[in-house]
């Protein structure tokens, strides 16, 4: 059979436009900001904290020291994301984690993302849960999976278990808790954010301030922060999610999860310490001092990351 | 029933003209661009469609656009303005409810202008245009585009067929009509199988897409579509470039922000709304035109 010239030549320029479009696209491996091979996380060979994490995290002193420590870990957070920057293309986390991709990131990519932010390592008063501890609070942990039914992980020693927002007795005995909703991360990484959110984010990134709030005895984490946004007209959006029975912060002030960056959203921690469960399942004490954070970095930049790779 | 003087222009008019049309319908989210849009599309759906297309539009189309403006809101709490809160807790917000109209007004003009394609656009003028270039890609478009209205024609005849023999889905018990109705489909793909087949050697015999071959068609490039192709590439341009400087900027999220509206803007807006009712507004003159030539004699 004869094939003619010029379909050979057609079929041979459309094969060119589609191979530039890829390259050009960005989807070749070598322009994705990835080496060709697989990135998996290279750093983390240890899984437990180092000897001076444990010291370190020992017990936490609520709020105030614990700011100062997350402030310092954000600007060494900022140093390391920084420098990428010159040389942008050959290193893997560049200007904006992620940032390289036409698509959306993978869970597994984002958490190898995280785990190259943060060398591998949980941030520093981060400590494993201890299954004995956990088992003897009465948390009811499946043997297989080393998770209770909610695949939440064992708590860490003297941290309360989680309780089912259905099994909680909320009564009329009026407490108080300290609330404070901050998104200060964001104003380190103002250029990472979407253009037409950055408005929407105050100059000193106190989005509630630190303010002595009432609760119902019983309620949750998730309680306070609903009525308190609600009263103080503050917008926020969440998410009921049966698979782990609790509500999950999609946004605070229009300031949704992924606005900055692929590994952002809100986080919280319950007087410095960030709970491995959600926050519908963290019934309040009186005195709490419950913060609501927002992370540019899945919380190496908040100081809640929690290294997966032990598991 | 009026004639359609806008799909005796050109194919290529009439195809760059609705490739325009929708592309920019389909982009431009703000809210004049939309009413624009829509204003042209229904308008010149009614002028091609008459009466069917206002019930048409009364009967699906505002039912749709209701459903989506009130779905929006449900599954979207985003948006700098709370109006009041959902049972659920989560906020219901002004930006989410304007969001979810503008995008069902986007969606219903979509279709509108898509009718309206495919009473202009008929097969003919596709392989014509399309033809040269794609030959098999174009055949088998066309056949593809033109396979429900010419299955619905036959299943007619087929039906009519058995119901002369009794074998119709209207004859016997509810046993013997599935029967028959499954006999019915068997016949009607058998019969769309063959018809493809035979379509597809029917063009190979008569040396479709083969270099050096010539078709006759009756479309010609006069005057008239030169003066709407360069008015199509002016307008399209100038829209194109607008909306490509900002010109036609519009955010629903966080709260609702457009540009600003000036002599420019009003330009653009005053463009669209040029390409928009354009066919609309050749009928228009045609029409008057016949009317002026009847009366004279």
């Amino acid at each position: 059979m004869k094939i003619p010239k010029n379909k050979v030549l057609i079929t041979l320029t459309i094969v060119a436009i589609l191979v530039f479009t890829y390259w050009w696209g960005g989807n070749a491996p070598g322009l994705r900001g990835w080496k060709p091979s697989p990135p998996t996380p290279v750093a983390p060979p240890i899984s437990t904290p180092a000897p001076e994490d444990i010291l370190n995290s020992g017990e936490q002193e609520p709020s105030q020291s614990d700011v100062v420590e997350a402030k310092d870990d954000e600007t060494s957070e900022e140093e390391m994301s920084k420098k990428p920057k010159e040389s942008a293309v050959e290193k893997a986390p560049a200007s904006r984690p992620g940032a390289e991709k036409d698509r959306p990131l993978t869970a597994d990519e984002k958490l190898a993302l995280a785990a190259t932010l943060a060398g591998g390592k949980s941030s520093k008063g981060v400590e494993k849960g201890s299954a004995e501890y956990s088992k003897k609070q009465g948390m009811a942990i499946n043997e297989n999976t080393g998770k209770d039914k909610y695949l939440t992980d064992p708590v860490p020693e003297g941290k309360p278990i989680p309780v089912e927002p259905e099994d909680a007795v909320i009564s009329d005995e009026a407490k108080t808790c300290t609330l404070s909703v901050r998104c200060d991360t964001i104003l380190d990484n103002i250029d990472w954010l979407d253009p037409e959110k950055v408005e929407l984010v105050p100059e000193d990134g106190v989005i509630f301030p630190i303010t002595e709030v009432t609760f119902y005895e019983g309620e949750s984490v998730f309680n306070v922060l609903h009525r308190e946004m609600k009263q103080n007209k503050i917008h926020m959006e969440f998410q009921n999610t049966p698979m782990y029975n609790s509500a999950y912060i999609q946004g605070i002030n229009n300031l949704y999860e992924f606005d900055c960056g692929e590994l952002s959203g809100w986080m919280y921690k319950v007087n410095g310490w960030f709970p491995n469960y959600g926050c519908s399942r963290y019934q309040l004490k009186e005195g709490d001092v419950v913060e609501w954070v927002y992370t540019c970095d899945l919380g190496v930049d908040v100081g809640g990351y929690y290294s997966v790779s032990g598991e | 029933m009026m004639t359609d003087a806008f799909s005796t222009y050109h194919p290529m008019v009439n195809f760059l003209y609705f490739t325009l049309v929708l592309l920019f319908s389909m982009f431009f989210m703000h809210p004049v661009c939309l009413g624009i849009s829509l204003l042209g599309a229904f308008s010149y759906n009614v002028y091609i469609k008459g009466k069917k297309a206002v019930s048409f539009s009364f009967k699906y189309m505002l039912p749709l656009l209701i459903a989506t403006a009130l779905i929006n809101p449900a599954f979207n709490h985003e948006g700098g303005t709370i109006l009041t809160y959902l049972r659920d807790g989560n906020p219901l917000t002004l930006e989410s409810i304007t969001y979810g109209i503008a995008a069902a007004t986007m969606f219903i003009t979509v279709i509108f202008w898509f009718s309206c394609y495919n009473a202009v656009m008929t097969s003919d003028k596709f392989v014509y245009l399309f033809g040269r270039i794609i030959p098999a890609l174009s055949l088998v478009l066309s056949m593809a585009l033109r396979f429900v209205p010419r299955f619905r024609a036959q299943l007619k005849v087929v039906s009519n067929a058995q119901k002369c023999v009794g074998r119709d889905v209207s004859n016997g018990s509810l046993l013997q009509r599935a029967k028959h109705g499954i006999k019915i489909l068997s016949i009607m793909v058998t019969w769309a199988l063959e018809n493809a087949i035979e379509t597809a050697d029917s063009m190979r015999s008569r040396g479709y897409g083969l270099p050096g071959r010539t078709a006759f068609s009756i479309y010609r490039f006069d005057s008239r579509d030169k003066r709407a192709m360069v008015f199509l590439i002016l307008c399209g341009s100038y829209i194109l470039l607008g909306s490509i400087l900002g010109g036609l900027y519009f955010r629903y999220f966080p709260t609702m922000k457009g540009v600003r509206f000036n002599a420019y803007s009003a330009s653009l807006f005053l463009c669209y709304m040029a390409l928009c009712i354009l066919p609309v507004i050749i009928n228009l003159r045609e029409d008057r035109k016949w009317e002026a030539l009847q009366s004279k004699i």
